[in-house]
């Protein structure tokens, strides 16, 4: 086998140094309109495929991802007055026991163009009536992994026994203030070297850790999010 | 060494972030809860100053001693020229709280305990035989507050100073000690947080500083920058403990 000349090597370390420096925003934009052109247009939340949602137990949690970037069957909902947007159906666990739902969505875009899909979840009776939606105040904007996440949990108590289903859609965008992202304050981990190398790794740390510009976290139209059926029984504490 | 101590704990806090688990507070579920006691934290000593990614900490045991007596140094410094303001977090903080859980319908009282501990109540059974505890007997759930000292913190020895205050809550049910919510929330200078997700709140750009003479030059915009988090961590506590609709 032939040896890499130093100039390949060269060449193809750069092209890895360019390929990671890219942003997945764009291929999050694409996605997001090729989602937009191949999605079904449903005129109602009762004509939504639904997806049947079940508790393990009264103890176990069920968790259910959504990927609306990569979804093969998207489907969008058409509300009065605005553009249609993505939905999704979810049929709630029938369950004797109380029950929070959490939803949790990741802000994408690397550091360069953070955006997050901000959700609102609506739940609707047997006749698909609203009974309850979650607002902009009932999310909380998180720290995790690299650029954070937002979520927020509502509670199914017998109260709510009425209530049959769940739609997930978009947080109608004019609602969305854009919000002050934190991810200036964090930094990329310092490079791990060999010990000799001390001198080499306390400079990356010092260069890594410089000021970042803050950045505005924008809304996206699709993302992805995770829905948790977690059954309800407060712990004592010690327990 | 105190504020050493309370840079450490902070440290503790995050490293053992794997077993804290997260409770929202099921209003609907505790609708009969009206009155809470909240258990003051302990009082705050003074402003610190944290660099986190020091190249000193890669330098092993010295590297260690050096980085501690900077950040002693630097604490010191900061904390001379806040010291004549007279301005406590935890006495600010704990107002403001029950401000908020007040407007959102609850019978609050306050319980100093006159704790030195930085950390939540870990068993009550103490506490309950206490006079100090007295008024909490009457209620109906027993919220702790648990912080540590405001400080200013530099992402690496480069990078502005920006505020920080670290703050978690927990309710507990009166009756019999169920946890009715618990939360961690950060204000400022967002901590690499592992599994802990605390609620991240930003603080105004107009309070990041480029050094420690800037830091130091102007202690009443340094204050302003970190008792503009209160309000803001009060109001989120509020909102999540607020009761259901009567």
């Amino acid at each position: 086998m032939k040896p890499l000349h130093i100039k390949t090597i060269t060449l193809i370390c750069g092209v890895l140094l360019l390929a990671g420096c890219q942003t997945p925003s764009a291929t999050i934009a694409e996605r997001t309109a090729l989602r937009e052109s191949t999605a079904q247009i449903v005129d109602s939340f009762r004509a939504l495929t639904p997806t049947a949602i079940a508790l393990p137990s009264e103890t176990e949690a069920h968790e259910q991802r959504v990927d609306m970037l990569n979804s093969a069957t998207p489907e969008k909902v058409r509300q009065a007055g605005a553009e249609p947007v993505f939905a999704r159906l979810f049929t709630l666990p029938q369950h004797n026991v109380s029950y929070a739902v959490k939803i949790t969505t990741s802000v994408l875009g690397g550091r360069e163009n953070p955006a997050v899909y901000y959700p609102r979840m609506i739940f609707l009776d047997e006749s698909f009536n609203v009974t309850r939606h979650t607002t902009q105040r009932d999310f909380r904007f998180r720290g995790s992994g690299v650029a954070g996440v937002i979520s927020a949990t509502v509670f199914v108590n017998p109260q709510n026994r009425n209530e049959r289903y769940l739609v997930v859609v978009e947080e109608p965008p004019k609602d969305v203030a854009e919000q002050l992202s934190l991810i200036a304050g964090q930094a990329p981990p310092p490079m791990v070297l060999p010990l000799p190398l001390k001198l080499a790794e306390m400079m990356w740390v010092v260069a890594s850790t410089s000021n970042e510009p803050e950045r505005k976290l924008r809304a996206m139209r699709a993302g992805v999010y995770d829905l948790t059926f977690t059954p309800y029984k407060a712990r004592k504490l010690g327990e | 060494m105190k504020k050493l101590i309370a840079l450490f704990l902070v440290a503790l806090t995050l490293s053992g972030c794997a077993a804290i688990e997260k409770q929202a507070f099921n209003r609907e579920a505790h609708s009969t809860i009206r009155k809470i006691a909240l258990i003051e934290p302990r009082p705050s000593t003074g402003f610190g100053i944290s660099v986190q990614n020091h190249p000193a900490m890669h330098l092993g045991l010295i590297g260690a001693v050096a980085y501690s007596a900077e950040m002693t140094s630097k604490s010191n410094s900061l904390d001379a020229v806040m010291k004549p303001l007279n301005w406590s977090l935890t006495s600010t903080l704990i107002s403001a709280i029950a401000d908020e859980l007040t407007k959102s319908g609850y019978e609050v009282v306050r319980v100093d305990m006159k704790r030195d501990s930085l950390t939540l109540v870990k068993d009550y059974t103490e506490y309950k035989t206490s006079p100090a505890f007295a008024p909490a007997l009457s209620a109906d759930a027993w919220v702790d507050v648990a912080t540590r000292d405001p400080l200013y913190v530099a992402n690496g020895p480069t990078s502005d100073y920006v505020p920080s205050i670290g703050l978690t809550v927990r309710m507990v049910s009166a009756k019999d000690q169920t946890i009715l919510y618990r939360e961690d929330f950060f204000y400022g200078y967002a901590f690499p947080t592992g599994r802990l997700q605390p609620v991240l709140l930003p603080s105004e750009s107009a309070f990041r500083f480029a050094n420690m003479d800037a830091l130091t030059a102007d202690p009443k915009k340094t204050l302003e920058g970190i008792a503009k988090g209160v309000p803001l961590l009060a109001k989120k506590v509020a909102e999540d403990m607020a009761p259901a609709r009567r």
